[in-house]
C-alpha cells in the first residue's frame, strides 16, 4: 500500500517543479526542447493496446486522455 | 443603425487578409498504423467465480488517417478516421458454456495446482473443464458419470474467441487567429455481446503565445449488452441434484426461462440491457520554461445501466451460485498530473501521477515514469516503469466468501485490492528523409511491456507503430 506521505511527496515534487520554477513566457523560437517529439504531453500512439487493456484489467481509468468508462464491456 | 453595423462588420473582417491568401487543397496529412500482441495468464478468472485460468491472447491493429484543408481565412478543417480491430481468444470466456456438471475424474478434468480448491470443487459435485471442444450430443468418457441431457443443450462456444471492431470519425476546426479548436467525434464498437455508440464534443482554447492550453470535452456512450449468463443458470432442469438454488433463487434472467446461450444457433431468447456513460474531461497544460511543460487533467464520469458482467459467476458460502450483480450506477473522478522535463541535451523525464475515486469504494494511485534518451536526434530509447495500487470495490469478495443476503456481489479480481508493476522499453526511430529510405515513412516505434499483478495475473505486450507523413 502506498504510504500517504510518499504519495503527497510525489505530488508536491511535480507541483514544485512546475510552480517553484519561474513561469517565464517562452517564445516560439525558444521551444526547440518543448517541441521535441519525445516531449509530447499526450500518450504515444504505440501505447494504444496497453492503455485499452488496462481499462479491462484495473478498476481505475481516465485522466490520461483516454476513456473513463463506456464504449466497451470493461470496467 | 445600418451604418453602425456596417462599421462593426468591417472591423470583424479586418483580421483576415483574403486578397493574398489562397486556400489549400484537401490533403492527406498523416497515416498511422499500430499493431500489437497481448498475452496474459492468471488464476482468478471471474467467469469461474474467482478461480481458474485467465489465459488470454489478443492481436490488435488500428489504422488512423488524417486529412486537412485550410480555407481562405486560414482556418483549418481536419477529418480523422480511425478503425481498430482486436482478435482475442480467452480460456476463461470459454467457460461461460464450458461447465458440464457431473463428477469427472480428477486426472481428466481439473487442471488446478491448488489442491484445496480442487477438493472444494469436487466436493460440490462440480468439475470445471479448462479447455477442449464441446460438440452437440457428446458423451463423457469412460470412468465418468454419464451426463444425460446436459451435452445436448451445450452449444458451440461463440465466446471462446471473438473479434472486436471499433471505428471512429473525428472532425476538427482550428481558428488560428482566435486561438481555439473545436472538435466532434462519432464512434462505434462491436463485440460478441456488446455494442457501443459514442459521441463527443471538444473545445480547446490556446493562449496567444501558445504556452497555455485549456480543453473541455464532453462525451457519451450509449451501449447495449447482449446478456449472456452461465449455462447452469439458464435453467435448472439438468442440475437440481447438484446445486442448491433455493437460497439465492437465481435461474434465468428477468423472468426468461429457459434462457438462451446467445449463440446464433440457439432459438431460446436472450435479454438486451443498456449501459450509458457520460463524461466531462478538463485539461490544462502550461509551458513553464524552455525545458519544462506540465498538464493537469480532471474527468467526471457517470455510468448507469447494466454495469455487471452477467456471465461472471459468484459462489456463496453455502455453495449456491449466481451471476454477478452490481449497482446500476457508478460515479468516477480521476485526476492526473503530467510533467515533462528535458534535462541536458539528450535525456527527458516524463512523470505522471493519477488519483482515482469512485462511489464503489475503489481508490487508486498510479505512478508512471518514462525516461527517453535521445541517442541521436532521430533515435531514442525510453525505459519506463509504472506502479499502480487500488483498494477493493465494496462489492468484491473472493471465491465463496459472499453470503447469500448480499444485494450486490462480484468475485472479479479486477475490482479487488491489489497492486501492480509494469516495466518495459520503447524504441523510436524517425527520419525527415524517410525511414529505410522510404519517402513519407516518417517514424517507426516499438514498445515492449511486462505487467505483474499482486494476485498473480501477469501479461506481456509488444506493439509496433508506423507513421507516414
Amino acid at each position: 500500500m502506498i504510504h500517504k506521505k510518499t504519495k503527497t511527496l510525489f505530488l508536491l515534487a511535480i507541483v514544485a517543479i512546475a510552480g517553484g520554477t519561474s513561469c517565464s513566457p517562452v517564445k516560439e523560437y525558444q521551444k526547440a526542447y518543448i517541441n521535441d517529439s519525445e516531449m509530447e504531453l499526450s500518450s504515444r500512439k504505440v501505447q494504444k493496446l496497453e492503455s485499452s487493456v488496462l481499462l479491462y484489467r484495473e478498476g481505475a481509468s481516465g485522466a490520461n486522455g483516454g476513456k473513463t468508462g463506456g464504449g466497451c464491456g470493461c470496467n | 443603425m445600418a451604418t453602425y453595423f456596417t462599421a462593426l462588420m468591417a472591423f470583424a473582417q479586418t483580421s483576415h487578409d483574403t486578397t493574398t491568401y489562397k486556400p489549400s487543397k484537401l490533403k492527406l496529412d498523416e497515416v498511422n498504423f499500430v499493431s500489437g500482441y497481448y498475452s496474459q495468464n492468471g488464476n482468478n478468472s471471474a467467469v469461474t467465480g474467482g478461480i481458474g485460468t485467465e489465459k488470454l491472447t489478443n492481436f490488435s491493429s488500428v489504422i488512423d488517417l488524417k486529412i486537412s484543408k485550410q480555407n481562405r481565412f486560414r482556418n483549418t478543417h481536419t477529418l480523422s478516421l480511425e478503425v481498430g480491430v482486436d482478435a482475442y481468444s480467452s480460456a476463461s470466456s470459454d467457460m461461460i458454456d464450458g461447465y458440464r456438471g457431473g463428477v469427472l475424474s480428477a486426472a481428466s478434468s481439473v487442471n488446478d495446482d491448488d489442491d484445496e480448491k480442487e477438493d472444494v470443487i469436487k466436493n460440490n459435485g462440480l468439475s470445471l473443464l479448462k479447455s477442449g471442444t464441446i460438440s452437440k450430443a457428446s458423451t463423457a468418457t469412460s470412468g465418468t458419470v454419464q451426463q444425460s441431457g446436459a451435452s445436448t443443450s451445450v452449444y458451440s462456444r461463440a465466446s471462446y474467441s471473438d473479434v472486436h471492431v471499433y471505428p471512429s470519425l473525428t472532425y476538427g476546426f482550428m481558428n488560428e487567429d482566435k486561438h481555439y479548436h473545436l472538435g466532434t467525434t462519432l464512434s462505434y464498437s462491436h463485440e460478441f455481446d456488446y455494442e457501443s455508440r459514442g459521441a463527443a464534443l471538444s473545445f480547446t482554447k490556446f493562449s496567444k503565445d501558445n504556452n497555455r492550453e485549456f480543453g473541455v470535452k464532453v462525451s457519451g456512450f450509449f451501449d447495449e449488452w447482449k446478456v449472456i449468463i452461465p449455462k447452469e443458470l439458464r435453467d435448472n432442469t439438468d442440475y437440481t441434484s447438484l446445486i442448491s438454488y433455493s437460497k439465492k433463487n437465481v435461474v434465468g434472467y428477468k423472468g426468461i426461462v429457459p434462457y438462451g446461450s446467445g449463440s446464433e444457433h440457439d432459438p431460446n431468447p436472450v435479454a438486451h440491457s443498456p449501459r450509458e456513460s457520460y463524461m466531462a474531461s478538463f485539461s490544462l497544460s502550461q509551458v513553464v520554461n524552455m525545458r519544462l511543460q506540465v498538464a493537469m487533467m480532471l474527468d467526471l464520469a457517470y455510468q448507469q445501466g447494466l454495469l455487471a458482467t452477467s456471465y461472471q459467476r459468484v459462489w456463496f458460502t453455502d455453495n449456491s451460485l449466481s451471476y454477478e450483480m452490481l449497482p446500476d450506477n457508478r460515479f468516477k473522478v480521476p485526476v492526473g498530473v503530467r510533467a515533462n522535463y528535458f534535462a541536458g541535451d539528450r535525456v527527458i523525464f516524463k512523470a505522471y501521477y493519477r488519483y482515482y475515486w469512485d462511489d464503489w469504494n475503489v481508490r487508486a494511485n498510479t505512478f508512471e515514469l518514462e525516461m527517453p534518451v535521445k541517442i541521436t536526434p532521430f533515435f531514442s530509447v525510453a525505459p519506463f516503469g509504472r506502479y499502480y495500487q487500488q483498494s477493493a470495490a465494496k462489492y468484491f469478495a473472493p471465491y465463496k466468501q459472499h453470503t447469500v443476503g448480499e444485494e450486490f456481489f462480484t468475485s472479479d479480481y479486477d475490482l479487488s485490492k491489489f497492486n501492480s508493476q509494469a516495466f518495459g522499453l520503447n524504441v523510436r526511430l524517425s527520419s525527415a528523409d524517410g525511414v529505410l529510405g522510404i519517402r513519407c515513412f516518417n517514424a517507426i516505434e516499438m514498445r515492449y511491456g511486462h505487467y505483474n499483478r499482486s494476485n498473480g495475473l501477469n501479461s506481456n505486450t509488444i506493439s509496433i507503430a508506423l507513421k507516414f507523413k
